[in-house]
């Protein structure tokens, strides 16, 4: 036999909503969170990245000349060099030269590791960035 | 007199009574929480036009044809710069210049490093104390035929 469960009051059936809501607005403020540091400290990263990249290439081919054409060892230590006084790491640099018949171009790739605030809750403590910048030796009279 | 038989109509009017106050709270978190990541926001936008301010310093410097010329640049682009306003009279640079294998100036890096001083007041939007110190550093290659 079947019995119709006794109808509860309004309080009881508000019982425990508020803990829901509070955990939703708990992980609305740290995707926020994560969205306005993480991403930004991204963002920066990637500006440094690109800014070194592209320093280092301008670097390298700025020591060119003429009289004084370098080979790709010499030119890609260069862009190392530079790097590193920009806080770049040898390892996290590549740095690729493209002869061409007016010159040589000098692609410079970064990678930067910056940690994470937010995502480290998510297991991410660190991000990897790419940049990439080039240079090109152009001579003019 | 409300004594017995009223209690079930008063707990019945007190229906969702609690859930409003602890809504209240709730408001309230939200609130604080909303004021925390405009914080966070306002931090990073500033770092980033700190950053841009460094950038711009530091290819200034790399364009000019000696150490003192490049200090005067230095100066003149962070005065032109919106800095002052933001950093409100705490700010600082430093230049620092490695030169080229030969030795000179030219070719090789200059490196600029602002520090700027920010209230939380006006990262918050609303009165909070102490302040904060924001600080980045730009390298530029240094124009090897600059004259």
């Amino acid at each position: 036999m079947s019995s119709t469960p006794s109808p509860r009051p309004d309080c009881e059936r508000d019982r425990g909503s508020l803990t829901i809501i509070a955990i939703l607005l708990t992980l609305v403020c740290l995707a926020g969170g994560a969205l306005i540091v993480d991403g930004g400290r991204a963002m920066s990263a990637r500006r440094h990245a690109a800014g070194t990249a592209e320093a280092s290439a301008r670097y390298a081919v700025a020591t060119l000349s003429l009289a004084s054409p370098a080979d790709d060892t010499t030119i890609r230590a260069r862009a190392v060099a530079f790097a590193a006084r920009a806080g770049v790491s040898a390892d996290d640099i590549d740095v690729a030269v493209v002869d061409a018949v007016d010159g040589p171009t000098v692609v410079v790739t970064i990678t930067e590791h910056p940690t994470t605030v937010f995502l480290t809750l998510g297991g991410a403590s660190t991000m990897t960035i790419h940049a990439t910048g080039s240079a090109r030796f152009v001579y003019s009279t | 007199m409300d004594t017995v038989a009223g209690r079930p109509h008063a707990i019945h009017a007190d229906a969702g009574v609690i859930t409003a106050v602890e809504m209240l709270y709730l408001l309230l978190f939200g609130l604080v929480a909303l004021l925390f990541l405009g914080y966070l926001g306002r931090l990073h936008a500033a770092s980033i036009q700190i950053q841009n301010a460094s950038q711009a310093a530091a290819r200034a410097a790399s364009l000019s044809t000696d150490p003192e010329g490049a200090t005067r640049a230095v100066d003149e682009t962070i005065a032109a710069s919106a800095l002052g306003a933001r950093c409100g009279g705490r700010l600082s640079s430093e230049l620092d210049w490695s030169p080229s294998p030969t030795g000179d100036w030219q070719g090789g890096s200059v490196t600029v490093t602002i520090s700027c001083t920010v209230t939380n007041d006006s990262l918050a939007g609303v009165w909070t104390p102490g302040n904060r110190t924001i600080r980045a550093s730009d390298t530029q290659p240094i124009d090897r035929y600059q004259r």
